[in-house]
């Protein structure tokens, strides 16, 4: 299975795979991880591989996570997306699920907590 | 205009969730530093009032926020910028929820170094607040057009 992180900071990329390989264990080993830091680079992984799942901010240069979800969803893709972001504001969130996004995730958010929020998302993969 | 307690309330839920760190003591800044140390992030808010909220976190600090987060690395000067900026985004980010004054914000821009100035707007006002627990020091500033 083909998994992308996007995010502009490092430190969440890096969290957001921990939480994944800590919960997961041993079947992480058949996840291969993907990071990109906006939506341009997450768009050129995206078109040249198999991505099965998508955990991605909003607020990133060059291309900011909705317009990566548009972008996905014109073409009739139906990739899972989770957005994992500091956006609260319940205008912006509606936005982002008018776009197309399957789940949403407000920082700080990590650990247990992160999992209880995006565990599902495996167990529908069969990891 | 926006109000400060927001954010610093913001900042003491932040610091607990994402780092595990509670029992800040704080004290209000009536004078700012003249030169910063180490790491500071600043993002810029929009909207029905114009801001800056900067966020400035000792050397200790970052490291040990870092530590607590298991992240690798932790002492690259990249990584510590990243980690200083992602923080300040995320308070931002949540402060918005419980903010009665809408606004938008910028990605965070970080710096680092020994002993640097920040610049400040002259016609600013400037409310700030330092934070501590054990070798861990933050200041958090909010400037503002009065």
């Amino acid at each position: 299975m083909q998994l992308l992180i996007v995010d502009d900071s490092e430190l969440m990329r890096t969290i957001v795979e921990q939480v994944i390989r800590e919960n997961l264990k041993e079947a992480a080993d058949r996840i291969e991880f993907f990071h990109a830091a906006n939506g341009r680079d997450a768009m050129e992984i995206f078109q040249k591989n198999d991505i099965r799942l998508v955990f991605l901010d909003w607020n990133m240069p060059v291309l900011d996570g909705v317009e990566f979800v548009r972008e996905i969803r014109s073409t009739g893709n139906k990739v899972p997306i989770v957005m994992i972001t500091s956006v609260t504001d319940s205008e912006r969130i509606l936005q982002a699920a008018a776009a197309g996004v399957n789940s949403y995730v407000e920082k700080p958010i990590r650990g247990p907590q992160l999992w209880d929020q995006i565990g599902m998302f495996f167990r529908n993969a069969g990891l | 205009m926006l109000d400060f307690e927001v954010f610093a309330s913001t900042l003491r839920n932040v610091f607990l969730q994402f780092i595990g760190i509670k029992d800040l003591t704080s004290e209000n800044l009536p004078k700012l530093p003249e030169k910063f140390q180490s790491v500071t992030s600043r993002i810029d808010l929009s909207g029905k009032s114009s801001a800056t909220l900067w966020l400035n976190i000792s050397h200790p600090g970052v490291v040990l926020a870092m530590q607590r987060l298991n992240i690798p690395n932790s002492d690259e000067d990249r990584m510590m910028m990243d980690a200083a900026g992602e923080l300040l985004n995320i308070i931002v980010g949540a402060a918005q929820r419980n903010s009665p004054v809408r606004y938008d914000f910028s990605l965070p821009s970080a710096y680092k170094g020994d002993s640097y100035p920040l610049r400040f707007r002259e016609t600013t006002r400037k409310t700030a607040r330092r934070f501590i627990y054990d070798e861990f020091e933050t200041i958090l500033i909010l400037e503002q057009e009065d």
